[in-house]
């Protein structure tokens, strides 16, 4: 047995005669005296070692399988999921102004007939049933999404019940989710959302007031910091509320501020699920805002990296949660999650809404994916499978790729990013227990 | 002999991958509007 390919080893913060190993692709951490590494590399463990490091993905019997594994695991999570993935954008209308928007010109008062509300009941209906009998792990995940979904919020409360009804009839487990501006949002609302299946809402806060209100302000040009804050205290208790933001890069240093005002104003870690700030991306010319271009087009900027590891901090000293470091798999990889577009179109990915030539199919059609335009596999080369960190990006994003380079033809390589910070992430998450 | 492996996080399950595509990388989801 000898050591993965995917599992790094870091100097142990609280014990120098230590060492700490990161598997990429479990995201399992241990602890080990620094005497040992030599016996890891040469498989001189015990065999109960043996046994505890191979079920954490740490010693594998020759690189060459874990290869072959490696070039199969989404594969084999996309013959095993029983889970179906659906974002639903209800309309492509808002109430707010946001300056980096990146749905930018694509919006407009573009809404979703009942009728297509119905094809995407009757289509989550047949992907049903052509699951082969229940075996208890089937799940039917939606986020509903916008333009603000809550311009839609009738149309949200019926089709999120008529599918969890849907599901319920097949027993089926069924989970709704909403990235949503938050202004609209109030608590007689919210009552009527979580009764209908709706778990969580992401809402964005970019930073303290003044720098939220120059990002987000309402179409007529008024801050929207206060609504929103005001509608978090009043649905806290009744739907998960995710705390989200988006950063660039003169303002990040401000973002701190808001964790102290929310924390003053009672929307402390229990109220609040999780919080989690990511850098603005730009969009291509004649799509996103016209003239914005304070965004980033790749993680490996500089600046992302010292940003990141500065507001993971500042988010977790204050006792919020945010996402712990691990695998991850694009959505676009997945052969069951689809974006459902206001107008029945399918795509695999928000960000590509509207471009004719990624979209896979429409409800009429039925959900499938047939069409590989979306470099799914442009990952599987030399350079990213000899990489350790593969299984936190698999090609990293696709739309960000395509923003940079016009094009999915090939990797959004981050490998620069997580040399920068990986290792004081997988540190971060032992100390604030996020494991 | 002294177990020397002190484990500090037995991992994630591979099946719960499906049900976190896009936001849960290192990176994040860059689809936060």
């Amino acid at each position: 047995m000898i050591l993965s390919k995917y599992c790094l080893t870091y100097p142990d913060p609280d014990d120098p005669s230590s060492a700490i190993l990161f598997s990429t692709k479990k995201a399992s951490i241990i602890s080990v005296p620094s005497s040992m590494l030599e016996d890891l590399k040469t498989g001189s463990v015990t065999g109960e070692e043996q046994e505890t490091l191979i079920g954490l993905g740490m010693l594998v019997g020759i690189l060459e399988g874990e290869r072959r594994e490696m070039i199969g695991f989404v594969e084999g999570l996309n013959a095993e999921s029983r889970v179906l993935g659906l974002k639903v954008a209800m309309n492509l209308d808002c109430n707010l102004n946001c300056v980096y928007c990146f749905e930018g010109q694509r919006k407009g008062r573009l809404y979703m007939t009942d009728e297509t509300a119905l094809s995407v009941a009757a289509a989550v209906k047949r992907w049903m049933e052509t699951l082969a009998g229940r075996k208890g792990d089937e799940k039917i995940i939606v986020t509903f999404y916008g333009g603000e979904p809550l311009l839609s919020a009738e149309g949200v409360v019926s089709l999120s019940r008529r599918l969890k009804g849907c599901a319920g009839e097949e027993g089926i487990s069924y989970v709704a989710y909403m990235n949503t501006n938050g202004s609209l949002l109030t608590a007689r609302l919210a009552e009527r959302l979580a009764d209908a299946g709706l778990k969580e809402v992401a809402v964005p806060l970019d930073g303290p007031e003044e720098v939220h209100n120059g990002c987000r302000p309402f179409k007529g040009g008024r801050g929207s910091f206060d609504t929103i804050v005001k509608n978090l205290l009043d649905v806290s208790g009744l739907l998960g509320v995710t705390v989200t933001g988006n950063y660039m890069k003169d303002n990040y240093k401000m973002f701190p501020i808001l964790l102290d005002y929310l924390l003053e104003r009672g929307l402390t870690p229990e109220k609040i699920r999780s919080v989690r700030f990511e850098p603005v991306t730009n969009e291509s010319e004649g799509v996103g805002p016209a003239g914005f271009r304070e965004g980033c087009i790749t993680y490996n900027e500089e600046w992302i990296a010292e940003a990141s590891l500065m507001l993971r901090e500042e988010i977790l000293k204050r006792g919020y949660k945010t996402n712990r470091i691990g695998p991850a798999v694009c959505s676009m990889d997945f052969d069951s999650h689809f974006l459902v577009n206001y107008d029945g179109c399918i795509y695999k990915c928000p960000g590509i809404i509207d471009r004719e030539e990624f979209k896979v199919g429409h409800l009429k059609q039925g959900l499938a994916f047939g069409r590989q335009s979306h470099g799914r596999d442009s990952w599987k080369n030399e350079e990213c499978l000899d990489c350790a960190y593969l299984p936190l990006c698999f090609g990293g994003c696709r739309y960000m790729k395509l923003v940079r380079d016009g094009n999915m033809d090939g990797v959004d390589c981050r490998k620069p990013y997580f040399d920068a910070t990986l290792e004081t992430m997988v540190k971060q998450d032992i100390k604030y227990g996020l494991v | 002999m002294k177990q020397r492996i002190k484990v500090l996080a037995q991992g994630v399950d591979k099946k719960d991958l499906a049900t976190s595509a896009c936001c849960t990388s290192g990176g994040g989801s860059k689809m936060i509007k």
